[in-house]
């Protein structure tokens, strides 16, 4: 089992350093035209539509879906956040699975509400629309991401602080002989992990579905622009579905590197100070990505 | 330590906003009989969904059926011809590593056809470059990266026949690399807060067009 999910682990990286490392380039470029490809079937298929042929409705479903996953393919779309926090928490596959799907779909959402909403209350146009996307909501998405990962960093640092007196802890839960070094440490590892509660699962999601992709805001606004609502609507949910199957893989890599981790720690000695450490980290790196997120934003 | 790898390399991708416009971009390099260079032909095709966009927004070809009326034509000319004082055009050549400057585009051109705009202009030089034993580099790019060009069209040379051009792909690579040192890094230090840095160019295919010595 051990075997098995260093084997997981080894492979999970192998893939991101040639999704980030030497690879990049090549995977960046076949991305960029997989994009490029796509958004010109968009554009075609909605001309379609436009011309009354009915049949490419189903074919818009299946042009968004091929264009969410490949605009994922390429930066952003929190794939960073859910691989960080996943590892930094150590948090279970199935609910990080769920983090990623519902966060992608709850992106669609936001697309919806806001592009709907300013249509029909404010009466916007483009420009004040993705001003509103494109500033006010990635402000407010970056100062999320920001708390959780000084939440992160908090936790780890009192983990940190706990770790010496982590024996002491482990008494308060079991009341096993003390021969069994593993098991100490096993559950003093899951306690950590175990943590994980409902709320920390609404705010990483809540996060990352606040600000909707472009991709989604325009395609909502052309549509409506041109009378095809449904269209846009069933557009922009393939489109979510699209970018989760690239997030859920990088949740699936992030949950079996969580999951070796968890396990290696647990039979280590150093179980009370490696996962806080993690934890730490991973805030780190959160806290780091939500500032150049935040700063990166440009006031149009 | 693979665990602390992981959000390492993790981080290393960089928050680029993605491009949302593509344009195929062909340049025609007009030479006079004198072997100077003294225009840049200009003509963009843009992608199926960009020209939607422009066309809801200008409230054209309502109708849908991909052909402009003579006035729709019109409106589409001057919104394509009327250019923020701020940009700069998109068409940067470098020639003895000096920016070639271009001065203020004209003869506008437009058209709509298979749901696709194209949209030319001419770039006159400021001054007529010499090309007889020389190399210019020329791209075309957005340097804040939203709108993503391919040189499709490639660069043509009219007016001599002593030219031969080279392409250069965009190395994404270094790149990339490059953007993470300017985000992260120390050479980043000199951009003010809320600015990305202009990296298009390095994101660019390039065309190197050089003329024989006569």
């Amino acid at each position: 089992m051990r075997r098995a999910l260093i084997g997981l682990i080894t492979l999970g990286s192998a893939l991101l350093a040639l999704w980030f490392g030497g690879g990049f380039d090549w995977l960046a470029r076949e991305a960029l035209a997989g994009q490029r490809e796509f958004q010109s079937a968009l554009g075609q298929t909605i001309n379609a539509l436009r011309r009354g042929d009915t049949g490419s409705l189903v074919a818009i479903i299946a042009v968004c879906f091929a264009y969410g996953f490949f605009h994922a393919v390429g930066p952003g779309h929190g794939k960073v956040l859910i691989a960080s926090y996943g590892v930094g928490r150590q948090v279970a596959l199935p609910r990080l699975m769920g983090i990623a799907l519902v966060s992608s779909l709850g992106q669609a959402v936001t697309a919806l509400v806001v592009v709907y909403g300013s249509l029909w209350l404010l009466g916007w146009g483009r420009q004040d629309l993705q001003v509103f996307a494109d500033v006010t909501l990635s402000r407010i998405s970056a100062l999320m991401l920001g708390l959780i990962g000084v939440w992160l960093i908090w936790r780890g640092v009192r983990h940190l602080r706990g770790a010496g007196v982590s024996h002491h802890d482990h008494h308060d839960h079991h009341d096993h002989d003390h021969s069994h070094c593993d098991h100490v440490h096993l559950s003093s590892a899951s306690q950590i992990a175990g943590a994980t509660s409902a709320r920390e699962t609404a705010a990483m999601i809540a996060a990352i579905a606040i600000r909707p992709c472009t991709g989604a805001l325009l395609l909502l606004l052309l549509t409506w622009q041109f009378g095809l609502v449904l269209a846009g609507v069933l557009g922009v949910f393939a489109m979510a579905l699209g970018t989760a199957s690239v997030v859920l893989v990088v949740a699936l890599l992030a949950g079996g590197a969580a999951r070796s981790l968890l396990v290696s720690a647990s039979d280590g000695k150093v179980a009370g100070v490696i996962l806080p450490l993690v934890e730490l980290g991973a805030g780190l790196v959160i806290v780091l990505a939500a500032w150049v997120a935040f700063s990166l934003i440009r006031p149009l | 330590m693979r665990y602390f790898a992981l959000p390492v390399m993790l981080f290393a991708s960089p928050a680029l906003a993605h491009p949302h416009i593509f344009i195929e971009s062909t340049l025609e390099l007009r030479l006079d009989d004198k072997s100077q260079l003294t225009d840049v032909h200009v003509i963009w095709t843009y992608d199926a969904f960009y020209t939607l966009m422009l066309l809801g927004d200008l409230g054209l070809d309502p109708d849908g059926d991909g052909v402009l009326t003579a006035n729709e034509q019109a409106a589409l000319l001057t919104a394509e011809s009327t250019w923020d004082p701020k940009y700069e055009g998109d068409t940067y050549g470098i020639a003895d590593r000096q920016p070639v400057k271009l001065g203020p585009p004209r003869d506008f051109a437009v058209s709509l056809q298979d749901g696709k705009i194209t949209s030319s202009h001419l770039r006159p030089l400021v001054e007529p470059l010499p090309m007889a034993g020389q190399t210019v580099s020329w791209k075309s790019y957005d340097p804040f990266y939203y709108a993503a060009f391919t040189l499709s069209g490639g660069a043509v040379v009219k007016g001599s026949d002593a030219c031969t051009v080279t392409y250069v792909a965009p190395d994404l690579n270094a790149a990339y690399v490059r953007l993470d040192g300017l985000l992260y890094g120390p050479e980043g230090a000199g951009l003010t807060e809320g600015e990305f840095p202009p990296v298009g160019a390095d994101f660019a295919d390039e065309a190197r067009v050089t003329c024989a010595a006569r």
